[in-house]
């Protein structure tokens, strides 16, 4: 499984927990959104400019 | 997956975060300030039962039943009355659920840190009644500087039987 993917299924996963903070927020699913949801998506952005970077570096060579 | 255009890519993985992220934190954060949410979880219950029982006679009881504080009553008193405040305030709430449920023997919550007296005098300082109080006039300093705390007189805060419980 590439970078990519693997960005996205993270991406993914932090878009059902935010959904369900959203939907219904108590205290369990404000933490797991703040704990989870946040980083898989901080996650998946570094995953995808890792991703950019190693692509134009093969290119350039 | 590799099938997908570039700006697809970018689209999912960069436009799509940001856009949740930018609704969640927001609408949650708001949410959260509500007694509802502070009923949901069931360790704070029994404060917000307190808080509507009518033979209780606590200093947040009266708050919320005379209404002195109109709405958002937990978080009013409980976020400190400074600019990063309520960040900070909800920094300590995810603090004490991650503690709850990673502790094996759960405690009761308590404060990471004593009450400040701000959080009291936002409202009360410069009112009439504050002012008119000899014991306030005598010694303002010290309560503005945290030497002496709002709460050793007015007191109990909640129901004793609660705080105390362990």
């Amino acid at each position: 499984m590439d970078k990519r993917s693997i960005a996205v299924i993270l991406v993914i996963v932090g878009t059902i927990i935010s959904l369900i903070c959203l939907i219904h927020t108590t205290p369990i699913t404000m933490t797991v959104f703040f704990f989870i949801g946040l980083p898989s998506y901080v996650l998946s952005n570094l995953l995808y400019i890792i991703d950019i970077f190693s692509t134009l570096a093969k290119r350039s060579r | 997956m590799k099938k997908l255009p570039e700006w697809a890519f970018f689209v999912i993985i960069v436009i799509v975060p940001v856009l949740f992220s930018l609704v969640t934190m927001p609408v949650s954060f708001n949410r959260s300030k509500t007694l509802q949410f502070c009923n949901s979880c069931h360790i704070m219950t029994p404060f917000v039962e307190s808080l509507k029982d009518p033979e209780v006679e606590t200093l947040a009881t009266k708050h919320y039943q005379h209404r002195w504080v109109a709405h958002d009553q937990c978080a009013t008193c409980h976020t400190d009355y400074d600019f990063l405040g309520p960040a900070d305030a909800k920094w300590r709430g995810l603090r004490h659920i991650t503690a709850y449920y990673l502790d094996p023997k759960p405690k009761q919550p308590k404060l990471y840190k004593p009450y400040l007296n701000i959080n009291c005098l936002q409202c009360h300082e410069g009112t009439k009644k504050f002012s008119d109080n000899p014991v306030h006039a005598a010694s303002l300093e010290e309560i503005k500087t945290n030497k002496m705390s709002c709460l050793e007189c007015h007191r109990p805060v909640h129901p004793e039987e609660i705080t105390h419980k362990e």
